[in-house]
């Protein structure tokens, strides 16, 4: 396990729902969830936590990407060189990652629930898939 | 560009923690597995792979999408969707799409009867995924599948690009829509940087 799956391992163990995505600053696919999907996700999700996990970027962070979008999310990178497209396929925390975006929720302690690996999606099916999480039954 | 539409009616909770009795013999009284049976995080079971294994890694290599249902007969919520005619109807709605209906700690029955009964058999393949022992017993219960965690039944993944996941439905559970959604969605080829 790599420390920033370490990292990411440590804070989807505690109790609650957490959303893990997978990015990076040159996507413009990653660019266009910003607005209608990630700004005000916090008020939005006060009780999830949201993890960005950067990625494929020569180990620079988003942080200031993120920071002009008006996002609020904890921040974790990932190093290594931006791979040719056709090496672009990791795991991260045992999970493929073929796509970015890439938007994991997890709940129950670390479990993953919801995995979207193909790309955009919408704040609505994000929410659908926050509630659905974090309902116990 | 897949963009996921506004899907309505996510039906919330599902199998393991309600799981009702057995109701056929032989099959586990008990809840399958609960989090703190399962580590998050795939191990070197991942690495095994059984027949069924194969032979649904096989289906999903091919072009186009794919859809994989693990299930539990004795599991209600598995069930439900079942006696709801939502499966019958997907399967009937999408020819294109492969439907590989897999039962998972259910002591090699593949449930087939059941899904004939309502109405699924013609263009899915059935599958039953083997434990390590009597699937009774929780720690011989398989936690992972082609490498995926598998933490409760129902689970519902859609592949496509060549075998690779596309959308994970891993919290019981789903309705015609969401995966109606996601098959299309998983169609998109969509253009990348």
């Amino acid at each position: 396990m790599t420390d920033a799956e370490r990292t990411v391992s440590e804070a989807i163990s505690r109790e609650g729902v957490h959303v893990v995505h997978v990015w990076a600053p040159w996507c413009d696919n990653s660019l266009n969830e910003h607005g209608p999907v990630w700004q005000g996700f916090a008020a939005r999700h006060p009780d999830a936590s949201l993890t960005f996990v950067t990625v494929w970027n020569e180990g620079a962070s988003g942080a200031d990407r993120l920071g002009a979008d008006g996002i609020a999310a904890a921040e974790v990178v990932v190093p290594g060189p931006k791979p040719e497209k056709a090496d672009r396929r990791m795991t991260f925390l045992g999970l493929p990652v073929t796509w970015i975006p890439t938007t994991w929720v997890f709940n129950r302690g670390g479990l993953l629930a919801y995995a979207f690996n193909y790309g955009e999606l919408s704040a609505d099916e994000l929410a659908r898939a926050i509630e659905a999480a974090g309902t116990d039954w | 560009m897949p963009r996921l539409s506004l899907l309505v009616l996510l039906v919330a909770g599902c199998a393991t923690a309600q799981t009702p009795p057995a109701v056929e013999a032989g099959i586990p009284t008990t809840d399958p597995v609960r989090p703190s049976d399962v580590a998050p995080v795939v191990g070197p079971e991942a690495t095994e792979r059984t027949a069924t294994e194969t032979a649904v890694a096989e289906t999903i290599a091919q072009e186009g999408v794919h859809v994989v249902r693990l299930w539990a007969p004795w599991c209600g919520n598995s069930r439900a969707e079942l006696e709801g005619g939502v499966w019958r109807d997907l399967v009937e709605a999408h020819p294109d799409v492969t439907f590989s209906f897999v039962t998972i700690w259910s002591d090699g029955r593949d449930g087939a009867e059941m899904l004939r009964r309502f109405g699924v058999s013609e263009g899915v393949a059935v599958y039953a995924q083997p434990d390590r022992g009597p699937s009774a017993n929780r720690s011989l219960r398989r936690t992972t599948f082609l490498g995926l965690p598998l933490s409760w039944t129902p689970t519902t993944w859609i592949f496509n690009r060549g075998g690779k996941l596309a959308y994970a439905f891993n919290y019981g559970e789903v309705n015609a829509e969401q995966i109606a959604q996601a098959i299309d969605d998983a169609n998109d080829p969509w253009a990348h940087d």
